[in-house]
């Protein structure tokens, strides 16, 4: 890896920069994530950093769990949370069933709690195994399969549910 | 259609089971028996196509946050992280600084001995080469465009360096497209110096495969210059 941590860490950019945008719900908060998270690897030995995947990927969550954390951080990353209206978007032609369907998914991902969030995003969006998740929370397989069993089974629930309340909604107002 | 994993299972099948076949965790054999079960069970079937279709939506969901340009403050960090690795990468100028004095000595030497045997000959064969060097520096950076394309966002510039030869690119994707039938287009400018010669030029490749870039269009412009 000597040498060659930039080039990773610009392939990993967009991975990165999803997840920390799918842990914290704002565009600006995952931003500050990620370059906190560049920023210590300045500082880290070379030779600590073979799995630089997972070195960053936990360093993001666990900047993320501190930051949740601390009172005094808190007000203006909770303020990030809340009131950030997103300033970017797809851009080109996309049709507005699609979106609608990406707004419903979107919503439901920031609305299962954060241990679930992290597992559905690192293993269904990023593409991680079980055990290089494991790796990456610090935790059993056995705990990643659990979290991650309830994450899907909420997520589809809760998709499902809203979708069916729209049909509904749209039957009694037509 | 009920998603509430009674007794751990959804439908017939175990859950567990059915997250890891989800997620390719499950071995060829393993794999089999599950799609065979699938084939009878509605519920797991079902629960099957909508996560991975949530995941796929999901991931289209946070894609805005690539699509951003990245902060000053972060292609700062960038920026140092690109010139310690500079640093480690060239250790041995670093711990004998008589090696990089003996490399001078001997690329002026090789240098004069160079320009005594050159002929019309010789000039004509530097040319060539020359356009050799070019023409193989541009399919490198067609290369690293397909690489830059796919995995760099928008407003983020990844600079290039041969190894070989003293030619250097800057590849700049400018945004990203979708055409109605929801294929992927970038707008990127590139920015090549093969020996102190500026070639630069605005374009639009489109996905057409994993890592896999069609240049469409070029806009023209005015600015090679050399340097």
């Amino acid at each position: 890896m000597n040498g060659q941590r930039y080039q990773e860490v610009i392939r990993l950019l967009p991975k990165m920069r999803r997840f920390a945008y799918g842990l914290t719900g704002s565009l600006e908060a995952a931003e500050d994530l990620v370059q906190e998270a560049c920023a210590r690897l300045l500082h880290q030995p070379d030779e600590k950093s073979s799995y630089l995947d997972r070195w960053l990927f936990r360093t993001i969550r666990n900047l993320h769990v501190d930051q949740i954390r601390k009172k005094a951080v808190a007000e203006k990353y909770n303020d990030y949370l809340t009131t950030e209206a997103n300033d970017g978007g797809l851009d080109g032609n996309v049709d507005l069933e699609t979106l609608q369907e990406l707004d419903q998914v979107g919503s439901a991902i920031t609305r299962l709690p954060e241990e679930q969030r992290t597992v559905i995003i690192l293993i269904g969006i990023e593409g991680f195994s079980y055990r290089e998740t494991a790796e990456i929370l610090g935790v059993p397989v056995g705990t990643v399969t659990s979290r991650l069993a309830r994450a899907r089974r909420q997520l589809v629930g809760l998709i499902s549910i809203r979708a069916f309340t729209e049909d509904i909604a749209g039957e009694v107002t037509s | 259609m009920n998603f509430q994993g009674k007794n751990g299972r959804i439908g017939g099948i175990d859950e567990f089971q059915l997250n890891a076949y989800i997620d390719g965790e499950l071995t060829e054999q393993e794999m089999q028996a599950l799609e065979q079960a699938l084939k009878t069970d509605e519920t797991a079937s079902d629960y099957v196509k909508k996560s991975r279709k949530y995941m796929e939506l999901g991931r289209k969901a946070l894609e805005v946050a690539t699509q951003k340009p990245i902060s000053g403050e972060l292609q700062g960090v960038l920026n140092k992280l690109e010139d310690r690795d500079a640093e480690e990468k060239s250790p041995l100028i670093q711990s004998h600084p008589y090696f990089a004095i003996a490399a001078s000595l001997l690329l002026l030497i090789t240098g004069y001995g160079l320009g005594v045997i050159s002929t019309e000959r010789g000039f004509q064969q530097q040319r060539l080469a020359a356009e050799t060097i070019r023409e193989y520096t541009r399919k490198e950076v067609r290369s690293e465009l397909n690489r830059v394309l796919e995995y760099t966002p928008s407003g983020t510039s990844v600079v290039w360096k041969s190894e070989t030869h003293d030619v250097s690119a800057e590849l700049l994707p400018l945004r990203t497209l979708k055409t109605p039938d929801s294929r992927y287009c970038r707008e990127f400018r590139e920015v090549l110096l093969i020996d102190g010669v500026k070639e630069m030029r605005q374009g639009l490749s489109c996905r057409v495969g994993e890592k896999q870039w069609e240049t469409r269009m070029i806009l023209p412009n005015d600015n090679s210059a050399a340097f």
